[in-house]
């Protein structure tokens, strides 16, 4: 439209602008990644519980959160605590953030990994004598793993691509780099493409070690 | 000293725009995710299409789609559409992308449902004698429509929370009208506690809907 | 699961593609500007359509029915109801400094009344007219921080806007600030009022306004500007007759006295003189 040149070499110039932007994005996705895990399997556990004073609580959780945006969260978090007194630096917020969103998805990923486990094996651990961590660690998480293993590859993805929504909150990723470049270039049109791009590529090299991964360590069941 | 403007408490009028961001989202993912179904049959379709020259490149356009953020999709249906010409409303380039957006998940449905219909439904058709388009539309299309609802209920859901993206580029969505008011007010939490509340009461219903509808099908066999 | 092993191959393929094809990709040959002409547009159409801000106090924001009001917004009606256009006015809020630029440049407004100050980067992308109000560019800060001047935010953590020019300002004047970016100012502005940030720059009478505002009377501002800022309108490049037309509008603005009427009535006080004409 009225002349208008495509120019990426301003772009390009800026490359390890961007990529720093990009490290900060994958930083904050592996501790999301890691934290969501661990409160995740929490949260399936409690789930699972026969105590309703745990199994209530989660579900509530579960249910409030992926029934909410992740943006209204995070300015939630970020916003919202500091009007009560709770203070959240920006990067604190945004991971923290994160991590409440995805280990409610993680909590209900983990919940069905362990109810795909045959009932028997509960059974016959109980009988061989396993306390209920030994159950969980040596019986219930080796086979749940495998359940577990897509769903969770599947949903680092996606924490990486929401994680962009962090910029909201003047968190330096890759998104807010390229925010930055456009002020300095005026050329939205190609910075954001060229943020996209990174990003596809980012996410398909690293799904598609993880699916590599997966298919070394998990032989298909007989 | 200049007039001060200071609202230190939510009134009727701010009740009144939070209904409308409301509306404005339901119209949104309505629009968004009606178009993004219409485009993602054809994808889907093609997807599940053993023609090599139709399976890639639906299969690209899904993956690219589901491996860029959302924000950047918009960002690039805002800036990118102008470039070809096209001046659209706000309203129209929010549509565009959940439009783009769903019609990749959506698609990968349609390809699930389609795949889910087994062989031998198809090869009974085809000796009743019914071509290509008879078999889809009376045989194929109605059963996958059955495994096509629960996770198409679960898609909508998931819009109606990425639309608060949308409150980017100042379209007035309930997130939107969120950040007006904490600014009129400096009451975030309040604020945004509301909104979170309302969508909750828009999705939650939703998502029992779902879990309703997909035991309903179960049982109908 | 998704996509099989050649996954990592595309991706990298993809990369490198991009990274080799992309930096050379431009239309071939530079095509010809094209004229404008949003004033017969304008008159056509029956209608201007003004970008302001709609989170921007006393410029361009919201009141308690909210209505966008301020006075830009007032100047924006000046604009619509005068002599010649009698037009309908549409006021369509520009979400971020930016989008004043990307708006016009998509052709999403006729106009940008929007506090917008001139730079010359920005006239690299857009044209502005001759000057119609001089603000500054000042600082909000939480009493405790005593800022006084560009030097005493070097040790703070300054709260800014994304593409204004205040944020340019800061990274020449105070390198070493750590910055707090955001999209829109009145977030910047919550950031310092919940003590994420000890300062907040912004345009001069922005900070006069809302260091009032904050109900926990933590905020001060710098009473002098830091800076000084010609506002202008924005309009497209190679729109020759409309930018003639509000040149002359904003002249006239002026000379009637409209412009001094509207600057007490937003800040109580006298404009600064523009320019030796006027």
């Amino acid at each position: 439209m009225h002349g208008y040149v495509f120019q990426f070499r301003p772009v390009f110039r800026e490359l390890p602008l961007l990529l720093s932007g990009a490290l900060v994005t994958l930083h904050i996705s592996i501790l999301t990644l890691f934290f969501s895990f661990i409160i995740g399997t929490i949260g399936a556990l409690c789930r699972l519980s026969r105590f309703r004073w745990l199994s209530g609580p989660a579900r509530w959780y579960v249910e409030f959160i992926r029934n909410t945006p992740l943006l209204v969260q995070l300015f939630f978090i970020y916003f919202g605590f500091s009007q009560i007194n709770i203070e959240v630096p920006n990067y604190l917020a945004g991971l923290i953030g994160l991590v409440v969103n995805n280990s409610a998805y993680l909590t209900e990923i983990v919940r069905a990994g362990i109810e795909a486990i045959h009932k028997g094996q509960f059974e016959a651990g109980h009988s061989l004598g396993l306390s209920f961590l030994q159950l969980m660690r040596y019986v219930v998480f080796p086979q749940a793993f495998r359940v577990i293993y897509p769903p969770l590859c599947n949903q680092f993805i996606g924490i990486i691509l929401w994680s962009s929504l962090v910029s909201t909150i003047a968190v330096e990723d890759l998104a807010l780099r390229g925010k930055e470049l456009v002020t300095e270039t005026f050329r939205s049109f190609e910075v954001y493409t060229v943020v996209t791009l990174v990003y596809v590529v980012m996410t398909l090299i690293i799904s598609g070690i993880l699916k590599l991964v997966g298919r070394r360590f998990f032989r298909r069941p007989a | 000293m200049t007039p001060q403007y200071v609202q230190d408490s939510l009134n009727l009028y701010d009740a009144v725009l939070f209904l409308q961001g409301l509306g404005n989202t339901v119209v949104l993912c309505l629009l968004g995710l009606g178009l993004g179904t219409l485009i993602a049959l054809f994808v889907g379709l093609a997807r599940a299409s053993h023609s090599r020259w139709l399976s890639w490149p639906a299969g690209l356009y899904i993956e690219v789609i589901r491996d860029s953020p959302l924000l950047m999709q918009l960002y690039l249906v805002f800036f990118a559409l102008p470039l070809l010409g096209l001046q659209v409303p706000i309203l129209v380039a929010g549509v565009a992308t959940l439009m783009v957006n769903s019609s990749a998940f959506m698609a990968e449905i349609v390809r699930g449902g389609i795949q889910s219909v087994g062989r031998d439904q198809w090869e009974a058709a085809r000796g009743l004698g019914m071509g290509y388009a008879q078999v889809m539309r009376w045989v194929v299309i109605p059963q996958a429509f059955r495994v096509m609802v629960p996770p198409g209920v679960g898609l909508l859901i998931g819009l109606i929370k990425d639309s608060s993206v949308i409150s980017v580029i100042s379209y007035l969505e309930l997130t939107r009208v969120g950040q007006i008011l904490t600014e009129k007010t400096f009451l975030s939490f309040q604020v945004f506690g509301i909104v979170a509340a309302l969508y909750f009461v828009l999705c939650y219903p939703l998502s029992r809907l779902a879990l309703y509808v997909e035991r309903r099908l179960k049982v109908g066999g | 699961m998704r996509i099989t092993r050649r996954s990592v191959g595309v991706g990298i393929l993809v990369g490198l593609l991009a990274l080799l094809l992309l930096p050379h990709a431009a239309q071939a040959g530079e095509a010809a500007p094209q004229m404008q002409d949003t004033l017969n547009t304008v008159i056509k159409r029956g209608e201007v359509i003004v970008g302001t801000f709609d989170f921007f106090a006393p410029w361009g924001f919201r009141d308690a029915q909210n209505n966008i009001v301020g006075m830009d917004v007032d100047i924006a009606k000046e604009l619509a109801g005068d002599d010649v256009l009698k037009v309908k006015l549409t006021l369509v809020p520009v979400p971020t400094t930016q989008d004043r630029i990307n708006f016009l440049l998509s052709g999403k407004i006729d106009v940008a009344i929007s506090n917008f100050t001139a730079t010359l980067p920005r006239s690299k992308a857009i044209t502005f007219s001759d000057p119609y109000v001089i603000d500054g560019i000042g600082a909000i800060y939480r009493k405790e921080a005593k800022i006084k001047s560009w030097a005493d935010l070097n040790t703070k953590k300054v709260a800014v806007t994304t593409g204004s020019t205040g944020e340019i300002l800061l990274k020449e004047q105070a390198p070493k600030a750590t910055v707090l970016r955001f999209d829109q100012a009145s977030t910047a502005l919550l950031a310092v009022q919940q003590g994420k940030a000890d300062a907040q720059i912004e345009d001069f009478t922005y900070t006069v306004y809302h260091a009032g505002r904050d109900p926990k009377k933590s905020l001060d501002f710098i009473k002098q500007p830091l800076a000084f800022q010609p506002y202008s309108f924005g309009v497209r490049k190679f729109d020759q007759e409309w930018l003639n037309y509000i040149n002359f509008f904003i002249y006239r603005l002026h000379q009637s006295g409209k412009m001094k009427e509207l600057y007490k009535k937003w800040f109580n006080a006298e404009p600064a003189r523009v320019s030796p004409i006027w």
